[in-house]
């Protein structure tokens, strides 16, 4: 017999099987003479425990016995229950659950965008001398997330003259 | 007539709402009713009288702490039962822990070894008495590992059916039916044993 089924007879003595496995099983039980000695030992088995749970005393006085209990009681009673010190430390505890792995996430993502910005081929910001041709004007272009902007400067104009145009970048490359 | 402290003709319920309501002297008539049962459970579960004295102490100072949450949906002294129970199984879980196996219990987990025990065909609790019956149990008993016997006390003595005690030893059910299938002849085995010394 395989482990299998004979876990299937405990099931079948406990009650621990649906109504037509038991009764599947009840069939096979009446072919089978060794299966249905094991059924009748697990049986024993199961029986001799009804009402017959060993019966063991406590080795210790009423007295003795309740007032270790009683001592416990008044002990964790006195711990008073509004200690703010307490208090504030079960808080910190439980928050130091939360905010340490929060922390360490900040931690790696600050690093992150530090090494991103630091690796970055192309900064996002950057003030720059545009190439010019002409004797007559100067121009810069200075870059900063969308917006872009060209400052031009005739040579001989004075800074007042000068003309700054605002561009949005993202328009500008879609032209 | 009855002083202010003479609880022992009191019901469970009434000494129950009593300690809900901060009566000390309720819950030590509780304590001196059911302390027996309570430390025969931790005693049948650790097979150790410190471990078990220890224990069911603490049972009944969580029992006092917990004693609002009681809704008497089940006895008391079952609820008290569950929360001692409880504690073993903790202490039980530690102790694995810090214990080697044992060949014994290596061999019992594997399975297998119960199906080299021939069957038991009498019924070797036959003609005995009651007294003479239950000290031959425990001391079979004494003689299954630690997860075998409790398999055992959850099923035959608390009566929980496979799921919750799967539940409560935190393994599968097929683990509590081998565990029990093993428990149970090995028993059987120990029984027949202790009947043919005395035959002999």
């Amino acid at each position: 017999m395989n482990q299998e089924l004979a876990l299937k007879y405990q099931a079948f003595i406990d009650g621990e099987l649906s109504e037509s496995e038991a009764r599947r099983l009840a069939q096979v039980l009446e072919n089978d003479a060794d299966a249905r000695a094991l059924v009748a030992e697990l049986r024993n088995s199961k029986a001799m425990f009804t009402g017959n749970e060993p019966e063991v005393k406590l080795p210790e006085s009423r007295e003795f016995y309740w007032g270790k209990i009683q001592r416990q009681i008044e002990c964790l009673e006195r711990e008073p229950a509004g200690d703010a010190t307490g208090r504030w430390r079960a808080m910190l505890a439980g928050w130091r659950r939360f905010v340490a792995p929060l922390a360490g996430v900040a931690v790696i993502t600050f690093l992150g965008m530090v090494a991103v910005r630091f690796y970055n081929p192309e900064p996002v910001d950057y003030l720059a001398e545009i190439e010019n041709l002409s004797e007559d004007s100067t121009a810069y272009s200075f870059r900063s997330g969308n917006m872009f902007v060209v400052w031009t400067r005739d040579t001989e104009m004075t800074s007042d003259d000068s003309q700054v145009n605002f561009i949005d970048y993202n328009e500008a490359v879609a032209q | 007539m009855a002083t202010q402290h003479d609880n022992s003709s009191v019901s469970d319920e009434k000494l129950v709402k009593a300690a809900q309501r901060g009566d000390m002297p309720a819950f030590e008539e509780l304590v001196a009713r059911h302390r027996d049962k309570i430390y025969a459970r931790a005693f049948s579960m650790m097979r150790s009288e410190e471990d078990a004295v220890d224990l069911s102490q603490e049972a009944w100072v969580k029992g006092w702490q917990r004693l609002k949450q009681f809704q008497g949906d089940s006895s008391f002294v079952t609820w008290m039962t569950r929360i001692v129970i409880n504690l073993c199984l903790d202490q039980l879980r530690k102790q694995k822990r810090q214990r080697s196996e044992s060949i014994e219990s290596l061999e019992e987990e594997s399975g297998g070894v119960e199906r080299q025990m021939p069957t038991v065909v009498i019924n070797p609790t036959e003609g005995l008495e009651r007294r003479e019956l239950r000290q031959r149990i425990d001391k079979a008993m004494g003689q299954l590992s630690y997860e075998h016997r409790t398999v055992l006390i959850l099923h035959e003595f608390e009566e929980l059916e496979y799921k919750e005690i799967a539940k409560r030893m935190e393994c599968s059910i097929g683990t509590v039916m081998s565990r029990l299938f093993y428990a149970r002849r090995k028993m059987a085995n120990l029984m027949a044993s202790y009947k043919r010394e005395e035959m002999s």
